[in-house]
């Protein structure tokens, strides 16, 4: 209550009484900008997401429209001013965060469109004055413009999002038609990618775990790869020359355990100790009373794995080991598939592999009885994670990055853009909860000839995609040649923005290794 | 039974042979010998992997809900060099309500060519020039059967989209553009010309076959050039588009 009413005070301070209802579509967005405002100036999490807004304001302008209040012009300039005001915000934060999170990110994150559960559309004019801002203001990360797409969206929506993807490489997609089933038409993406039923549900944030460094230790009995520091406990190493997948399995599945127990352990302690000290007040002031609440778990390195158990399934693996006997590098013999190829083989081990961390994670306590749940997203901590972890049976050298999210490993897709897709549709939501990320990049030329191509063709892969059970899809359309250009000139390119998992970043805020890493990425194109 | 047949690869995210989105299968083995040719590693009959088409089918099958307004293109290499491996893939995407291109040199006997044509809904038919000598030049084959199938393809009326890669000092010859196009504007059934430029991308694959490559020093054929050949086709009435070089 408290909380509330300092907001309200926080209004009174600009001369506005926010205590009786907006009246009109400019307190509509003045009213949403104070509630924004003073749960940002509280808040101490990674992000600070919007909602799904653009809907519900668009109830005010249409009233205001009709009635010659105001002005086409003058709502867009609303629209305008407040994403201004979202993209102002910063937080302070330690290098070592800033490392694993490139550029600034503040996941303003705007859910725009979707279908209602009566069968309606939710896509309004007001969806379109979101995205208007990408060219009136230029493109930027914030707000993290989240289409929720549907097979249902109005034709026009999707065909103008296609045209955007291509023009900025600045919108990412999710799938409302697997999420609407169980969380309704009231919900809004939280972060980065995450389902959140709008003021009834709160999640606490776990960021992600090492799942490659994870498979090391089950391999080295508990000891790092690179420090030789028993860090996990004692369990017995594997001493073959050649990897047993069965043996190796066996081991994963002990190390997993101990893992997502002292992961879940440590995010207790964490978010005890963030209430305890930095409680969100006015954040949770406007929530519901009884939120439902969540454990946010994730895993890097899902492809690294996959391929890895892959390969030691259908090809041979020899282990090298040093002098203390710590196994460090690989030597693969023959072939085998790899995941981002559509091959049930090894895709069947990335969905067992997701299935079981949430299973282990699913067996703990957690703090205020949170739900966990587990997202497959990277950030940019794939390039960071990656440097920290050894060499991997996958054939992946030591300190290369992993895949972002659920991406297969750069360079192992080779059927094509449906191909890779389609694998990474198959891992299941219902063990994924917070979210299955999929970064996609192709160069324009490749989306087809003709603009009017270009446009279908994207339409016709977001369709299929999410038809298939996808649930996220990041979109550039961008020239390999533009991003290097953009390396080695960055002060012709201040507003250069691209998605990598989880968000949207300006490129030229990216560590050098994080840009080379993004232009090294699998760039769907065909001769 | 299920067909076998040999391939070099699959594509699935095909956007540039045919309408939407398609499912491309590369058959190996070509009787043809272009001087640009930017899948050398193609021509060989011998090389690529033995397939039967339940995998291929199996393969586009798991791609279905992408290929809903494109479909299935079988390229190559030379398609009708297996031309019942050929109709028999088109034949079950039928049956799978996929819509099936065919994208081919028109080398071919007519008649050998006639039932996988039944099957195709579209061609896509690469004329590599139109001056005999020329024609042979760049191929290293005879243009007549391909000039048989493009007006066969004109009396039954079958769509059609003319493929023509555009060489700087090799196929730019203007006479050469000019009667392509006049020619092409004497057929009924084609929607539209394709002006491909010439690329350096597939010059890798000669090196690595060992293969000498006579095209080295050609450039890229540039925006303007294939703007100005563009120009050439529609003022003869004729749909051409330019495609963008990567």
């Amino acid at each position: 209550m408290r909380a509330l009413f300092e907001l309200k005070e926080m209004g009174a301070k600009y001369g506005f009484d926010i205590g009786r209802p907006a009246g009109n579509s400019q307190e509509a967005v003045q009213w949403l900008y104070f509630g924004y405002l003073g749960a940002v100036k509280e808040q101490n999490g990674a992000a600070m997401s919007l909602g799904r807004v653009s809907t519900f304001l668009d109830v005010y302008f249409e009233r205001d429209l009709r009635s010659g209040a105001i002005a086409e012009v003058d709502l867009q300039e609303l629209i305008d001013h407040f994403v201004m005001k979202l993209r102002m915000v910063r937080f302070l934060r330690t290098p070592d965060y800033n490392a694993l999170f490139s550029g600034d990110p503040t996941w303003v994150t705007e859910a725009i469109g979707g279908m209602s559960a009566d069968g309606r559309t939710m896509v309004t004019k007001t969806s379109y004055r979101f995205l208007h801002t990408l060219s009136n203001l230029g493109t930027a990360p914030e707000p993290n413009l989240t289409v929720l797409w549907s097979e249902h969206l109005p034709e026009n929506f999707k065909e103008f999002c296609a045209k955007v993807s291509g023009d900025t490489s600045s919108i990412q997609y999710e799938n409302d038609d697997l999420m609407r089933p169980t969380y309704g038409d009231d919900y809004a993406i939280a972060c980065c990618v995450s389902v959140m039923r709008i003021g009834k549900q709160m999640q606490f944030f776990g960021a992600r775990v090492n799942l490659a460094k994870t498979l090391l230790y089950a391999i080295n009995g508990g000891k790092d790869e690179k420090s030789g520091d028993q860090i996990a406990p004692l369990f017995a190493p594997i001493t073959a020359e050649y990897l047993d997948y069965q043996e190796v399995n066996e081991r994963l599945q002990q190390m997993m355990a101990w893992l997502a127990k002292a992961y879940i352990n440590t995010l207790n302690v964490i978010h005890y100790m963030h209430d305890k000290y930095c409680y969100e007040r006015l954040e949770m002031a406007l929530h519901d009373r009884d939120v439902y609440r969540t454990m946010a778990c994730g895993i890097a390195g899902l492809s690294v794995v996959a391929d890895s158990l892959s390969a030691i399934k259908y090809a041979k693996v020899k282990v090298e080991r040093n002098e203390q006997g710590l196994a460090v590098d690989y030597l693969i013999e023959g072939d085998y598939p790899q995941y981002g190829n559509n091959d049930d083989r090894v895709d069947s081990m990335a969905i067992d592999l997701v299935q079981r961390f949430m299973n282990e994670i699913r067996k703990h306590k957690t703090y205020r009885g949170a739900v966990p749940t587990q997202s497959v997203l990277t950030i940019t901590s794939n390039v960071v994670y990656g440097k920290k972890t050894g060499s991997t049976p996958d054939g992946r050298k030591a300190g290369e990055p992993f895949a972002p999210g659920a991406n297969p490993m750069h360079g192992r897709d080779c059927c094509g853009a449906i191909a890779s897709l389609s694998s990474v549709a198959k891992l299941p939501y219902s063990d994924c909860q917070d979210g299955i990320s999929n970064t996609f990049s192709i160069l324009p030329a490749a989306l087809g000839r003709l603009e009017s191509d270009r446009t279908n063709n994207l339409v016709g892969l977001l369709d299929g995609y999410f038809h298939d059970g996808g649930h996220h899809i990041n979109v550039n359309a961008l020239d390999r040649t533009t991003l290097l250009d953009a390396m080695e000139h960055p002060e012709n390119y201040p507003q250069l923005t691209i998605r990598v998992s989880g968000y949207a970043v300006n490129f030229i805020k990216l560590t050098r290794e994080q840009q080379l890493d993004v232009i090294k990425r699998t760039f769907h194109e065909r001769v | 039974m299920s067909g076998i047949g040999r391939i070099h690869s699959i594509e699935t995210f095909g956007t540039v042979d045919g309408p939407g989105i398609r499912f491309i299968v590369f058959t190996q083995g070509c009787p043809l010998r272009c001087l640009y040719c930017h899948n050398p590693d193609c021509r060989n009959a011998h090389d690529g992997k033995e397939v039967t088409v339940d995998y291929l089918i199996n393969e586009i099958k798991k791609c279905k809900s992408y290929l809903r307004k494109g479909g299935v293109t079988v390229s190559g290499g030379e398609p009708l060099m297996q031309p019942e491996f050929t109709r028999e893939i088109f034949d079950r995407c039928h049956q799978l309500g996929l819509h099936t291109a065919l994208d081919t040199s028109g080398y071919c006997g007519l008649e050998i060519a006639k039932p996988v044509l039944e099957m195709t809904d579209l061609v896509l038919l690469d004329i590599k020039s139109y001056l005999p000598e020329l024609y042979y030049q760049v191929t290293n084959v005879s243009i007549e059967p391909t000039l048989t199938m493009a007006k066969y393809l004109s009396d039954i009326d079958k769509p059609t989209w003319i493929r023509f890669v555009l060489v700087p000092h090799l196929t730019d010859n203007i006479e050469n553009v000019e009667k392509l196009a006049d020619f092409i504007a004497t057929l009924k059934n084609v929607e539209r010309v394709e002006i491909l430029p010439f690329h350096k991308m597939g010059e890798y694959k000669w090196e690595q076959l060992g293969l000498p490559y006579s095209l080295k020093d050609t450039p890229p054929a540039s925006a303007q050039m294939v703007q100005q050949t563009v120009d050439i086709f529609r003022d003869r009435g004729v749909e051409a588009i330019g495609a963008i070089a990567l």
